[in-house]
């Protein structure tokens, strides 16, 4: 059975000095789901998150909460919760008194207040430390504190505002996984934002994709990862080579200089397309038997696998393999029909799938500025 | 290290509580001088509750600086919150250092400023009696405003913006957000921004000076105009209890912080002990100046007529410090006595120079019925129309006084001025250090005496004593005179230990200096302390001086200031003046006066050929005092 939306945002824009930061987004959100809002900053997933929350109101559209149209109420009536980036936990009130404000501002009666602070402890893992005072806890545990004073309160829809991104890697994967048990065990909606496409992938129902105000794809993480529908979201989620192509018929693509057979069909006969190969689907092989062929230029390693850059004809490919290759070896690529995934044109087309200019120092350099822009 | 470390701890300890630790143990001396510890003994503590003046200002100044600290507190974290939330960077840099500079303005400024303002603002709407609490207030507010915002703006820059997003999102209006989240956060900012506004209010004294008017008075105002004779012990006993008050209320503070982490309990009752200590300390001192006031003496046996007509209205009186008789030790409260009789309300406030009063009155910015000055500055003050002429239909009592201050040079006719008191300069020496008994000013310029000579450190007295040492007129209108005199006082510079005006009681007392020109009637406020000292008028002749009643024009309150005159020339009143003030009194019927203590007394009623030999001074042209006063300079930094 289909479920209900519980939140639906309908033609919504909004500008902050004169700069459209949402502009006519539209998007339903479906009762008691994961779904998560991922871009990269100032794509204005925050902005779609505080307009749920009510911290801010549209220039236009509006806001439907439960089917009722929720414009104008202001965010202390509204039945959601938010867990902050810093998690905004009230410093003077130690970790018993953060989970119990808001019964308390509700005015429940004490006994009640302690039996559901008492239950939050138990689901967060935090029970013992009632008395502590909050600056002398840990980030995790600052965390989970959080998240049990947002849904003490029973909210309706949790919002989430990148609440990871303060924790170092190995326990936001706990944390990750946590959060999913919680959704499941309370069965409420959560509205989680982040920019980390890995972190989107894993937790989510669905995942809406957003870049310049506008949302890109929204889909499962395997419809998002296997489909995407621009060069943006096949860039920005996982890595990915994009070259120009030529849709010679249904189920026929001509790129880099040959022919392949896809599994895509119904666009125009030779139509111009974007072609999406994954880097983990391409099978490096001797020269003479690859479909293109090239010279290897870079070669990383990375753990789990090789992280190989590969010049073909200029374009530069990188190619994920478990199998050792040197800078300078001549090799041939292979790749499978179902590899291939065919996108339209679009506003991205050309920005993005190229890696001549790839390096790991550039990644990180982005990734800090990313970080400092927050 | 660490022994270089304690020291340098231990001495730090020393330079911040030795002042403090010296007053206290001053405060418990059983007399009255600052350099001879002559037994243990409460009294001053005592005194303390004839002393109705300075608890009434005391509770003035703890009820300004609450006041003005309270409301400073709210509306600088107000102001606080405006600026932090601001958006535009102009708007935003603009507003904080417009705040701030009020920080950086000197306080005569800020002082100056503000009284100009209110004075200004009190003649639009027609008001005449512009300054009071309520401007004082205003001025404390004022300058307490930058102090709150600046400790409460950084509080709310470190405060996570979010929240008060956070509280709201949990169910709190606005409102509640900011009052159960944000201000808890911000507290200790506004906290310390409340006690600095608090501290700065309590110690306040230019600010306060130039915007109060004649009815109200701050302790630092009371303390610092009691310098026509020296600040009384009573004085380090008050500021004793303060100072044990506020630490104290330090120690109950610090110690519910400590406790903080421990238990709950203890906190709570470090603040109920906090607020108790605070109660207490208001309630016994309301109880102090009520019990003070009735303690005083007020009764007292008149000769003149005087009717209640004028009851209730008020009576704005400005005198030099400690030139009546108050209540304390037991003598007549001249005031309270007053209002008794006439129910008339008095208000007394202090001046500590002519110059200061004239200042004031020539300003507008206060209405005085009553004002004491000396003879120059009547003198000017007639010249310049700012005195009314007398009533004497309804001075009776002028009667009393004695022939010899009648139609004095300065007010000829007796049209003007009541005398209320007479002084002459003498020479006060050391008889232990200064063998034969002087007879000559030239004592003071003598080498064999060098490092021992004290004389006045204000210009016109300072002359008058190289004048009369040299046979000059000391109103002399030609140039020359002066030049010579100043000569004079170049050379003496040589021989001199320093210039004193208060001090000289300090150091005469210790024996710390041997010679000092000064006012014959402090002689023996000396002499108690030291009874080696000896006083003596030059042969040369001295300066003798009259301070007179006398009533500005902008008096409000007329017939009440006649009804007053009267009053102070009543024998019981001129007699309890006299006594207290040991100055000398132009009033017959205290010089005749069997009972009077200094009654021919050979330094305050000196032989006639002594007073014969004595100038008044008079007031100068103006350029001849502007003269006088550059050549005053070169003699100081010479």
């Amino acid at each position: 059975m289909e479920k209900e939306n519980i939140v639906e945002l309908k033609n919504i824009s909004v500008a902050f000095d004169g700069e459209q930061v949402l502009d006519g987004l539209n998007l339903e959100i479906k009762d008691k789901e994961f779904i998560t809002l991922l871009g990269p900053s100032g794509c204005g997933k925050t902005t779609t998150l505080r307009l749920i929350a009510g911290f801010l109101e549209p220039d236009s559209g509006d806001v439907l909460f439960g089917g009722e149209k929720i414009n104008g109420v202001p965010a202390y009536k509204r039945q959601v919760n938010t867990i902050f980036q810093r998690y905004a936990l009230f410093p003077h009130l130690n970790v018993y008194e953060n989970i119990a404000f808001g019964l308390r501002v509700k005015k429940r009666p004490e006994k009640e207040i302690k039996e559901k602070v008492a239950e939050m402890l138990r689901l967060v893992n935090l029970t013992g430390l009632e008395k502590r005072h909050i600056d002398t806890l840990s980030g995790g545990q600052q965390q989970r504190v959080a998240i049990a004073r947002a849904i003490a309160n029973h909210p309706k829809v949790l919002l989430l505002d990148e609440p990871l991104a303060a924790l170092d890697l190995k326990l936001r994967k706990d944390m990750q996984k946590e959060l999913k048990k919680i959704q499941e065990q309370l069965g409420i909606t959560f509205i989680f934002v982040t920019h980390d496409q890995e972190e989107a992938l894993t937790m989510s129902d669905r995942v809406v994709v957003m870049d310049g105000g506008k949302i890109q794809q929204v889909g499962s993480p395997q419809d998002i990862y296997n489909e995407p529908q621009n060069a943006f979201v096949a860039d920005f989620i996982g890595e990915s080579n994009i070259v120009d192509g030529k849709m010679l018929r249904d189920y026929y693509v001509e790129f880099s200089g040959q022919k392949f057979d896809c599994l895509d069909k119904g666009f125009n006969e030779n139509e111009l397309v974007d072609v999406v190969v994954r880097p983990e689907d391409v099978d490096i092989v001797s020269p003479e038997k690859g479909m293109l062929k090239g010279q290897v230029t870079s070669v990383a390693f990375l753990g789990v696998h090789y992280e190989i850059i590969v010049d073909i004809g200029g374009f530069k490919w990188m190619i994920q393999t478990t199998d050792e290759h040197f800078v300078g070896d001549n090799v041939g690529l292979f790749i499978e029909p179902d590899a291939i995934h065919i996108m339209k044109k679009s506003e991205y087309s050309g920005l993005y799938g190229d890696y001549s200019s790839y390096s790991e120092e550039m990644d990180e350099m982005n990734e800090m500025a990313e970080e400092a822009a927050e | 290290m660490s022994i270089l470390r304690k020291i340098f701890i231990a001495l730090m300890l020393v330079f911040l509580y030795a002042p403090l630790l010296v007053m206290t143990f001053f405060s418990f001396n059983s007399s009255s001088s600052t350099s001879v510890f002559e037994g243990f003994s409460l009294k001053w503590y005592e005194q303390l509750l004839y002393d109705s003046e300075s608890i009434s200002a005391l509770q003035n100044t703890l009820i300004l600086a609450v006041l003005s600290a309270v409301i400073a507190t709210v509306l600088g974290t107000v102001a606080a919150v405006g600026i932090y939330k601001t958006k535009k960077g102009i708007l935003k840099t603009t507003m904080t250092t417009v705040t701030n500079i009020p920080m950086m303005t000197p306080e005569i400024v800020t002082g100056v400023s503000l009284m100009l303002l209110f004075v200004f603002m009190a003649s639009l709407v027609g008001k005449k009696e512009a300054l009071g609490f309520g401007t004082v207030l205003c001025a404390h507010i004022t300058f307490n405003l930058p102090y709150v915002i600046l400790n409460v703006l950084p509080k709310l820059k470190q405060t996570d913006s979010h929240l008060s997003e956070a509280a709201e999102d949990l169910g709190c209006t606005p409102i509640k957000a900011f009052l159960k989240v944000v201000l808890p956060a911000i507290y200790p900012g506004i906290f310390t921004g409340f006690i600095m506004s608090f501290t700065l209010s309590l110690d306040d004294f230019v600010i306060s000076y130039f915007t109060s008017g004649t009815a109200f008075q701050t302790l630092p105002i009371r303390i610092y105009s009691m310098t026509k004779k020296t600040v009384k012990p009573t004085m380090y006993a008050l500021s004793t209890i303060i100072f044990l008050t506020v630490l104290i209320l330090l120690i109950l503070v610090n110690l519910s912080k400590s406790e903080n982490k421990k238990s709950k309990l203890r906190p709570r009752l470090m603040k109920i002990a906090s607020v108790a200590v605070c109660v207490a300390i208001v309630t016994a001192m309301t109880g102090v100046s009520i019990i003070s006031r009735n303690l005083k003496n007020t009764s007292i046996g008149v000769v003149g007529e005087y009717d209640r007509e004028l009851a209730g209205t008020t009576l704005n009186v400005y005198n030099w410090g400690e030139y009546i008789s108050d209540g304390t030790d037991d003598t007549l409260d001249v005031n309270s006595a007053f209002e008794k009789l006439t129910g008339i309300k008095v208000n007394y406030s202090y001046f500590e120079s002519n110059e200061e009063m004239y200042a004031k009155i020539k300003a507008g910015s206060s209405a005085y019925d009553i004002i004491i000055p000396s003879d120059y500055m009547i003198h000017r003050m007639i010249k310049e129309n700012m005195l009314k002429k007398l009533d004497f239909s309804k001075i009776s009592n002028y009667s009393y006084i004695d022939e010899g201050y009648k139609n004095l040079y300065f007010d000829p006719d007796n049209e003007y001025s009541v005398p209320y008191n007479v002084g002459m300069v003498g020479l006060i020496y050391n008889s232990k250090i200064v063998t034969e008994k002087p007879d000559s000013w030239e004592i003071l310029f003598d080498s064999r005496y060098a490092g021992n000579i004290l004389t006045f450190n204000n210009s016109r007295d300072a002359f008058g004593i190289a004048q009369f040492a040299l046979g000059l007129d000391v109103n002399s209108s030609n140039k020359e005179d002066w030049a010579k005199a100043a000569n004079k006082l170049i050379e003496q510079n040589k021989v001199l230990q320093a210039r004193v005006m208060d001090e000289v009681f300090n150091k005469m007392e210790s024996g710390n200096a041997a010679l000092a020109p000064y006012y014959a009637g402090d002689f023996y406020t000396m002499k108690d302390a030291n009874d080696d000292l000896e006083f003596v008028y030059p042969k040369e002749g001295t300066n003798i001086f009259v301070d007179s009643v006398c009533v500005p024009q902008t008096a409000q309150n007329y017939d009440a200031a006649m009804m007053y005159i009267n009053f102070l020339l009543e024998p019981e009143v001129a007699l309890a003046n006299a006594e207290y003030i040991c100055y000398a009194s132009p009033n017959t019927s205290v010089i005749n006066n069997e009972e009077y203590s200094f009654k021919d007394d050979p330094i305050l009623y000196p032989p006639e050929e002594i007073k014969s030999n004595t100038q008044y001074y008079h007031d100068l042209d103006p350029e001849i005092r502007d003269y006088y006063e550059s050549l005053w300079t070169k003699v100081r930094i010479s």
